[in-house]
């Protein structure tokens, strides 16, 4: 028999562990106070609303452009990023892709050493038999990386549609929109990886979806 | 002697002062608030947050042992708020590595074991409550009185949690040995 008291004790506590790492300080007090860091979600609010105006504006342009220029695939503005970087075949570029809207990164973004994976928009509930659209965005902000592929996929789910594997380039944001219907009393989980063309394994990141209630 | 007609010298006369409290239960709270949102960035926020509202409410603790709890209440209603967005973020190196190595010199990857995730799995198909109460026990090794506490549960309720989660986690790794 399963000593469960001790087993989910132990598991819990490793896992905890291997996702923080090694203990860390308590980051210094100023003037006896916390340093107080801005919320994830006051950083993101602003730059994701920003980008959503700033992707209406473009989506607006390349409507006022297409007018114009008919036969041009894209904006002048993502044709002139597009022509300066080496296209890797067998995937499209993400501008080019249904459901991938792509802008420029945010000045918080800009700062960051690291590329940024944010999902949002997930329900706080989901019931079976219903669509629900959850959105994730990538930030990459590495400008010595090369080039990248970004997939999405789902697990414990009945129905998950996303746009198709897609180039990302350094120094843009994207955000993915994607429609998931859930199974009765699953815990669906969401994962983008990022991986390199030609090279195997990448890097993922995950959110669990909330369970789905019975129908 | 300190006068008690100062506030904040009736929470140092306890030997708690608000940086030692700081430097020894900074990191215990980020493991609890981490073990509740798994996410490392939410974690420490809920905890900065937890802190900071600490420091306001400074003055007003009266009772010594008053400010753990406080904060561990903070970090669960933190905690809450957090799950309730549903907003992940992570950045590159906090990313799980999937397949072989692909980026050399990357910061280390997040790699958990079949045996964490099916626990972290199980830990999060719990009711809300459930999943609490047995966090609060695993993680912050807490009496059913204590996550009471910092719950707002009943005692009673705590314990009736208890026993439902842990026969629902026994159901579960019992049909996965």
């Amino acid at each position: 028999m399963i000593d469960v008291d001790a087993d989910v004790r132990r598991l819990i506590n490793s896992a905890v562990d291997a996702e923080l790492g090694p203990r860390r300080p308590a980051p210094p007090l100023a003037g006896g106070a916390p340093a107080r860091r801005e919320s994830r979600a006051a950083l993101w609010r602003m730059p994701v609303l920003a980008a959503s105006v700033m992707a209406l504006l473009a989506t607006g342009g390349v409507a006022l452009v297409s007018s114009h220029h008919a036969g041009s695939p894209t904006s002048a503005t993502h044709s002139a990023a597009i022509q300066t970087r080496p296209v890797t075949p067998h995937y499209p570029d993400g501008a080019n892709v249904d459901g991938v809207t792509v802008g420029p990164l945010t000045a918080k973004e800009r700062e960051l050493e690291k590329g940024l994976i944010t999902w949002g928009a997930v329900p706080q509930s989901m019931r079976p038999g219903r669509s629900y659209q959850v959105t994730v965005r990538v930030a990459v902000t590495m400008p010595s990386e090369p080039s990248k592929v970004l997939s999405t996929s789902a697990a414990d789910v009945s129905e998950f549609r996303c746009p198709q594997p897609f180039l990302v380039h350094p120094g843009l944001a994207y955000e993915v929109s994607c429609t998931v219907h859930v199974l009765a009393g699953a815990i669906g989980k969401l994962t983008t990886t990022l991986s390199t063309p030609g090279v195997a394994g990448g890097w993922s990141y995950g959110t669990f979806l909330p369970r789905a209630g019975a129908s | 002697m300190k006068s008690v007609a100062d506030p904040l010298s009736v929470i140092r006369a306890g030997d708690e002062p608000f940086d030692a409290l700081y430097e020894a239960q900074w990191w215990p709270m980020v493991r609890l608030a981490q073990a509740l949102v798994d996410d490392v960035a939410s974690a420490e926020d809920v905890v900065q947050d937890a802190f900071a509202g600490l420091l306001r409410n400074w003055p007003r603790l009266r009772q010594p042992g008053a400010a753990l709890g406080y904060l561990r209440s903070s970090v669960v209603n933190g905690a809450r708020s957090a799950l309730r967005r549903r907003r992940t973020v992570r950045r590159w190196g906090g990313l799980e590595q999937v397949g072989p190595a692909t980026a050399p010199g990357a910061a280390a990857p997040v790699l958990l074991s079949e045996e964490h995730t099916a626990v972290r799995v199980a830990l999060a198909a719990l009711p809300a409550r459930q999943r609490e109460v047995l966090t609060l026990r695993f993680v912050a090794d807490l009496t059913d009185s204590e996550i009471a506490t910092a719950t707002g549960m009943s005692a009673v309720n705590v314990r009736s949690a208890a026993s439902r989660g842990l026969t629902t986690l026994r159901s579960t790794f019992g049909s996965l040995s």
